[in-house]
């Protein structure tokens, strides 16, 4: 079966998949809410975006496909995606880097290695692998 | 890198023979969506891919693909039949 999305209702998507994750996790820490409760609503809201922009719409498939799957457009295509994404990964691991070696010395807060720790391992679990595909999903164009 | 935009008659070709995107697209051996980028000229293809277009149309790689905006073939057909 397949199934094809509009570039605004994939664009919408992208942003509830990508962004699910942290809002439900920043919400979560104001709110006081259990670090377990968060963390399963966090994943939830990735989990049915995830559904909506992936299922039958090959784009997963897109973005994590070997390359004699792709036809040459393609390939190039998704490279483009790969190099935004390591672009994008290098930022975020610079960024928080950077925020570790501060945050002792200004007194800025770090996250407790325990509960929060495995927050953070589950961010960058469902964020990684997704992003290739997420950014194909993002710039390809209706036809 | 990216090139120069080339220009093609690929739309016209592909109607005129009454072929869809997706036909076209697995005579070549490519997804019909990148039939569709090359006939809106988004996308420049390879040599190779280019070949294999042309050999779809019968057609010699210089009517079929141009650095320079293409006439009508009709418009081209006129001027070499003009010719002595």
């Amino acid at each position: 079966m397949s199934r094809s999305l509009t570039l605004p209702q994939r664009r919408t998507a992208v942003v509830v998949q990508l962004l699910s994750y942290p809002l439900v996790a920043l919400l979560g820490h104001w709110l006081a809410l259990p670090g377990a409760l968060t963390l399963l609503a966090g994943l939830f809201g990735y989990a049915v975006a995830s559904f909506y922009l992936y299922w039958g719409t090959g784009l997963w498939h897109y973005g994590n496909a070997p390359d004699p799957e792709l036809d040459e457009r393609q390939v190039q295509v998704r490279n483009h995606a790969y190099r935004l994404a390591y672009v994008t990964v290098s930022a975020l691991v610079i960024l928080l880097l950077a925020y570790a070696i501060a945050a002792p010395i200004r007194g800025w807060a770090t996250p407790d290695i325990g509960e929060q720790g495995s927050g953070l391992l589950w961010a960058a679990l469902v964020f990684l692998p997704s992003l290739p595909s997420a950014l194909l999903a993002w710039n390809e164009v209706d036809l | 890198m990216k090139g120069d935009k080339i220009y093609n008659r690929l739309s016209v070709l592909r109607e005129e023979r009454g072929l869809s995107r997706k036909e076209l697209a697995d005579k070549v051996g490519v997804n019909f969506q990148t039939i569709g980028y090359l006939e809106r000229g988004e996308y420049n293809p390879s040599l190779d891919l280019a070949l294999d277009l042309c050999a779809v149309f019968g057609l010699p790689v210089e009517l079929v693909f141009s650095r320079q905006p293409l006439r009508p073939l009709s418009e081209e057909l006129h001027t070499l039949k003009q010719t002595p």
